[in-house]
């Protein structure tokens, strides 16, 4: 019998992965942690090792950030996921996260797949796979059985935009990836809206055409204050915008059944 | 009987084979897709995704055992990858 995971979706909720893209110092990062304990949500997103487009810009803390995102996440009652790029990185990042992320750049990068799901083979600790930006959706789903093989069966997809010749957003959000997905796999997804959106302007409408097409979580930038931000700082919110757009996603997903976590 | 006759009645014959192959083709493409929707309404509760690349890989491996040409693995592949699609956007 062909069957390589158990599914780990919870269809009542819409779980927010929100935080400022790159952890920046343990003040920046502590801002963000409060703020959203207030508002009664579960999990805090950071970056630490960065990927950028440019190797000279700003890399990320990397362990030191992880650390801090750490120390946040137990003071606020948050749990914590960030990105992992190297697979020698892998095992002590997951000593002091809860959840771990796997960039777009690195959907295909299977060497580090397996490594994760070694890694996570026990634990079962959350990994969070994004969508290659040039990927079809059955390439995708081929790719996560690289990590979900060695039985961590607790693996969100991630859809994160895609390229095309649309360039009046970051990236085209595919939104039918949320229906597909559901229909083709019983993997819960995830809908990062900030990176296709590349704007704060267009993140709210697409955080909620993305709970109505029925995802089962979303990532959003918050920072803050973005215009200082070291990286990706024309699509992350501040505080209070996300806290206003929060009560609007709230509503969205009591419409359609899910309460907000 | 010229020659162009003689190979217009031979490709007559060779197509009157296909035609009935086709039929088969097509009876059995309509068997498959009948089990293949039964699996369909069976996957949820057996809690498995109507996409499953490690079946496929089964699939095609084993297609690629049985065949003995003229086609390559690869066309077999190929025809067999646009029947899998199908199979999984076929209407219940």
């Amino acid at each position: 019998m062909s069957k390589t995971y158990v599914p780990n979706r919870k269809a009542d909720e819409v779980v927010i992965f929100a935080g400022p893209c790159s952890v920046e110092s343990a003040e920046q990062f502590d801002t963000v942690a409060e703020g959203l304990s207030k508002m009664g949500l579960s999990w805090i997103r950071g970056g630490a090792f960065k990927p950028r487009t440019s190797p000279y810009s700003f890399q990320g803390l990397g362990l030191e950030g992880v650390k801090i995102m750490e120390d946040a996440g137990k003071r606020y009652g948050l749990k914590t996921i960030t990105e992992v790029v190297d697979t020698t990185h892998v095992v002590e990042v997951l000593e002091h996260v809860d959840g771990i992320q796997i960039g777009t750049r690195n959907m295909a990068n299977f060497e580090l797949l397996k490594v994760i799901g070694k890694a996570t083979e026990g634990s079962h600790q959350p990994v969070l796979f994004k969508r290659g930006m040039a990927a079809t959706i059955d390439e995708w789903l081929s790719a996560v059985e690289y990590i979900t093989q060695f039985g961590n069966p607790n693996v969100m997809l991630c859809e994160r935009g895609i390229r095309t010749f649309e360039n009046a957003t970051r990236f085209t959000l595919d939104i039918a990836a949320v229906p597909v997905v559901h229909q083709r796999s019983m993997y819960p997804i995830c809908v990062d809206v900030s990176h296709p959106a590349g704007q704060t302007a267009l993140v709210g409408d697409l955080a909620k055409a993305a709970i109505a097409a029925g995802a089962d979580a979303l990532m959003i930038e918050v920072h803050p204050d973005p215009k200082t931000a070291k990286s990706d700082a024309s699509q992350q919110l501040t505080i209070p915008q996300f806290e206003e757009l929060l009560d609007e996603l709230r509503q969205v997903a009591a419409a359609v059944g899910k309460k907000v976590v | 009987m010229t020659e162009d006759q003689n190979a217009e009645i031979e490709i007559g014959k060779h197509r009157a084979v296909i035609d009935s192959l086709d039929e088969q083709i097509v009876a059995l493409l309509n068997k498959r897709a009948t089990e293949s929707l039964a699996i369909r309404m069976l996957k949820p509760q057996a809690q498995m995704g109507l996409y499953d690349p490690k079946r496929e890989e089964e699939i095609f491996t084993r297609l690629e055992a049985l065949n003995d040409g003229p086609m390559y693995n690869d066309d077999v592949r190929e025809i067999y990858a646009t029947i899998l699609k199908v199979m999984k956007e076929i209407r219940a």
